[in-house]
């Protein structure tokens, strides 16, 4: 793992039972990192704005949904694109939408990847592994010089 | 009904009563006639010492004087000292250079009254005395029965009766024994339009005089004064004498002179009419001759008095400016309910998805107030029919011409002379008016006027207005003598469009096309507005699939998570969890399906020119892998044309189709053949040698959903495929449709563009 085992995964998801079945199969590979639960877009903005100052830790990665009640998944790309702490974090647009128009801003916002939800459990659960293997074991994460709080 | 004409002729034989006939009467000198009528007296006088330099034969007697006496005389002496010292005053004060003027009353001897009038002409002073009735003027009558007349002309409410008043009461006024009003056609002829007379006359009302008649100097000179009258048509002209003026050295002018001896032509007209006297009052409207009322006597002369020819003046006025706005009462009734059935019409317009209904369907339409027998309403080259017309061919090809005749509003009463195919209409459309109601094509509405079956009576021969006659070696054109009632059929022609009836329709024009700019402003904006709920439509299908997607997704997972996690699940309630979560995964196949068909719907289209031959490679690598597993020869007959179209939908059209093809085939030698029939537009087909497809589910098979096989069979599917198929090919603008013998293949064909009409 290049991961550090302090930094959380974020996911920000409306849907309880989706994110748990996410932590479930998470746990099931091994992963041991603490995973936060944004459920709504005022969750997830306070955590943008307010965990910057080193109380939090930096996370591996962010999975985020795009159909949310109150906000767009999308402006909370753009917003944790601004967020100096966060700019450099890995974010996975991962939604059930595959609305072209959605995966091309995206993009242009700075997603890291586009994945869509499966309904199927096994290819969930697949999908869930690859994500595991590439972010979290192949992928190199970028140093943050700065605001470093590996340890 | 002849008049004198005036005109100043300096020909070298000058035409005057002497050799007058109708060849040359219109060139007669009648103002040199050096003659006056024996109902007055004239003097010409020299000013300022009034000095007689000529008087009229009649005045000696008059004045108990020789000639030779006479014509030393002076004012004073034969008008006595305070007449004359009136008369100076007044001719101080009074110009005198036009018409007579009325200066002063004059009595001879107590026993013969005299009106005095005067005018200066070529530097002498002419006064005409004109002999005057009882001295019981009955002025006062005048006046309150004038007052009477006005009042009653006032409260009539059309012009025919406000005109067969106004006879009537002329007639009451002067005692004439004819009344007649006269009104002038474009052409020069007249009608009797009303007529008062005396029971026993034959009348005149109806008739139709020639141009000839009255000859436009003539009409020229009533527009210029409201009276004429002449009191005895057989009257012996009384000389002026000398004939030669001393002071001018000339013929003497007698052009304003109100009692100048009149043309013979005139008199003889009148004569060979039966007429004794007439009274001439001038009818103008908007300052225009508009006609006269002619009063004639036929069994004695008669002299009007000075007071009731001016009460007949005001009279003339009145009835001018009454006649304007009763006629423009009448006109304005008509417009009104005009204005009201356009306001209505409309409003159908405005209800009805095509204006036409508007016009043709609801009373009151187009036709209802018109007073016309027929109506059309062209648009497009599509002809709709009101009331009495010609054939809708007919008018087709009638508004056709129009459109190159007019830009807007036409009109005309003889359509044959204009456009001779209606010579086969005549019946129905001898006049025509319409409105177009585009620039750039022959869109208009029709209003059509039957041929008048008209007959015009002339009082006499309009053919032969003049008699001929041989004078040893001259020839001698005078007044014809037979007024002798003449018909005449008149074809051709309908009532005359008047110049309301076509601002009417002016209006109704700006009407339509304001409902038709407003139609085409509402549908731009219900485009906007589809436009706008298009594009929230796309956003719902995939927020409504994410929507329905994500419960599904939990049952699905959480299904997984039970059969993962629980060791002690016996085999049957396995089975069951794996049955919900293959459910869920159709359920997920068949919103995918949905949110596809639904973008066909909405997305934008961009036809562009694309080589086929390109898309069906890419199409047959994409699907290689299941054609070589299922078996598959894949037949291209020959290379494809070019085809302007959606790329991306007509690679999803020949894959689905291609992929349909290859999975409904039981066969163990398969093929599929793709290719194209030169028809137009260009017809693309997929053939193959499958299960084929009952024709009874011809339509079964492009509904959403709707399988014609158990789903485990010919490699499942959601049952959309064909569906979206038809979408895609809709959005085209063509069609898909197949042929098929069960059990032996079946050949999907599909064309990309509309279907050519036929010409």
């Amino acid at each position: 793992m290049t991961a550090d085992i302090t930094q959380p995964i974020v996911i920000i998801d409306d849907s309880f039972e989706d994110v748990e079945i996410t932590t479930h199969l998470l746990k099931g590979l091994g992963v041991g990192q603490p995973i936060v639960h944004l459920p709504d877009g005022v969750a997830a903005r306070s955590y943008i704005q307010n965990s910057g100052n080193g109380e939090g830790a930096r996370p591996a990665l962010v999975l985020l949904d795009l159909n949310l009640p109150l906000v767009h998944g999308y402006d909370l790309l753009l917003e944790i694109r601004r967020a100096e702490w966060l700019r450099l974090v890995p974010v996975l647009i991962l939604s059930t939408s595959n609305n072209p128009r959605d995966i091309e801003r995206c993009y242009a916002g700075g997603a890291n990847s586009f994945l869509t939800k499966p309904v199927d459990f096994e290819r969930q659960r697949r999908l869930v592994a690859v994500i595991c293997e590439y972010w979290l074991e192949h992928a190199a994460a970028p140093l943050f010089a700065k605001h470093g709080n590996r340890s | 009904m002849n008049q004198e004409t005036k005109a100043a002729d300096s020909d070298e034989n000058p035409v005057t009563a002497e050799n007058v006939d109708l060849s040359n009467c219109d060139r007669e000198l009648i103002q040199y006639s050096g003659a006056i009528q024996p109902h007055a007296v004239l003097l010409v006088l020299n000013e300022p010492d009034l000095r007689v330099l000529q008087a009229s034969t009649n005045a000696a007697a008059v004045f108990s004087l020789s000639m030779e006496n006479l014509l030393t005389s002076n004012a004073e002496a034969l008008l006595g000292a305070q007449n004359t010292e009136q008369l100076r005053k007044r001719l101080g004060s009074t110009k005198l250079d036009g018409s007579p003027v009325h200066l002063l009353r004059f009595d001879v001897g107590g026993k013969q009254r005299f009106h005095v009038f005067g005018h200066r002409i070529d530097g002498v002073l002419i006064l005409e005395l004109e002999m005057a009735g009882d001295a019981a003027a009955d002025t006062l009558d005048i006046y309150s029965e004038l007052r009477m007349a006005i009042g009653r002309l006032q409260s009539t409410a059309s012009l025919d009766e406000f005109m067969n008043l106004a006879v009537d009461q002329v007639r009451e006024f002067t005692g004439f024994d004819r009344v007649m009003a006269y009104r002038f056609l474009e052409d020069g002829s007249g009608d009797v339009t009303a007529e008062s007379l005396k029971p026993g006359l034959e009348p005149y009302l109806g008739l139709r005089y020639p141009a000839s008649d009255i000859p436009l100097p003539a009409r020229r000179m009533y527009s210029l004064s409201w009276v004429r009258h002449l009191p005895d048509v057989a009257y012996e002209p009384i000389p002026i004498v000398p004939a030669t003026n001393p002071v001018t050295k000339g013929p003497l002018d007698l052009s304003y002179a109100f009692t100048r001896s009149v043309s013979v032509m005139y008199t003889e007209y009148l004569k060979n009419m039966g007429t004794q006297a007439t009274l001439v009052i001038t009818l103008l409207k908007k300052g225009e001759l508009w006609g006269l009322i002619s009063c004639m006597n036929h069994e004695r002369p008669v002299h009007v008095q000075y007071e009731t020819r001016m009460a007949c003046e005001f009279l003339g006025h009145m009835i001018s400016l009454l006649m304007d706005s009763k006629e423009e009462i009448g006109n304005y009734r008509y417009k009104l309910k005009l204005a009201a059935a356009w306001d209505q019409v409309s409003e159908h317009m405005a209800r009805e998805k095509d204006f036409r209904d508007g016009l043709t369907k609801h009373e009151p339409t187009i036709l209802t107030n018109m007073d016309a027998g027929g109506a059309a309403v062209v648009a497009k080259g599509d002809v709709r029919l009101l009331g009495t017309t010609p054939t809708a061919e007919q008018v087709l090809r009638l508004a056709e011409w129009i459109a190159t005749q007019s830009e807007t509003v036409f009109s005309t009463e003889r359509l044959a002379a204009l456009y001779p195919p209606a010579d086969a209409f005549q019946g129905s459309a001898a006049g025509v008016m319409a409105i177009r109601l585009a620039r750039n094509n022959a869109d208009m509405i029709l209003w059509f006027r039957p041929e008048l079956p008209q007959t015009v009576s002339w009082a006499g021969n309009p053919e032969k207005p003049v008699e001929v006659s041989f004078e040893g070696d001259s020839i001698r054109l005078a007044p014809r003598r037979s007024f002798e009632l003449w018909k005449q059929s008149v074809s051709g022609r309908s009532a005359a469009w008047e110049s309301w009836e076509l601002e009417a329709v002016g209006d109704l024009r700006r009407k339509i096309v304001e409902v038709v700019l407003q139609r085409a402003e509402e549908v731009s904006l219900l485009n906007r507005q589809l436009e706008q709920s298009n594009l929230e439509l796309d956003s719902f299908a995939y927020i409504a699939a994410h929507d329905l997607k994500e419960p599904l997704r939990g049952i699905n997972s959480f299904s997984g998570l039970i059969r993962a996690d629980s060791s002690q699940l016996d085999a049957k309630s396995n089975k069951h969890l794996e049955t919900i979560q293959t459910l869920t995964k159709r359920m997920d196949a068949l919103i995918d399906s949905l949110l596809a068909y639904s973008k066909v719907g909405s997305m934008e289209l961009q036809m562009v020119p694309v080589d086929l031959n390109t898309i069906v490679e890419h199409v047959v690598r994409t699907v290689k892998a299941r054609l070589d597993e299922s078996n598959v020869t894949l037949r291209l007959a020959r290379p494809f044309p070019m085809a302007s179209c959606n790329a991306q939908l007509v690679e999803e059209v020949f894959q689905n189709l291609l992929t349909n093809a290859a999975k409904y085939n039981d066969k163990p030698e398969r093929w599929i053949e793709i290719g194209y029939q030169e028809q137009n537009p260009i017809t693309y087909f997929v053939r193959d040698n499958g299960i084929g497809i009952d024709p009874q589910h011809a339509e079964q098979v492009f509904q959403i959903f709707r399988r014609l096989h158990p789903r485990h069979e010919f490699g499942g599917g959601s049952g959309a495929g064909l569906t979206i198929t038809r979408r895609m090919i809709q959005r085209h603008g063509g069609r898909i449709w197949f042929e098929s013998t069960p059990g032996e293949g079946s050949t999907f064909y599909f064309t990309l563009g509309p279907e050519k009409r036929e010409a």
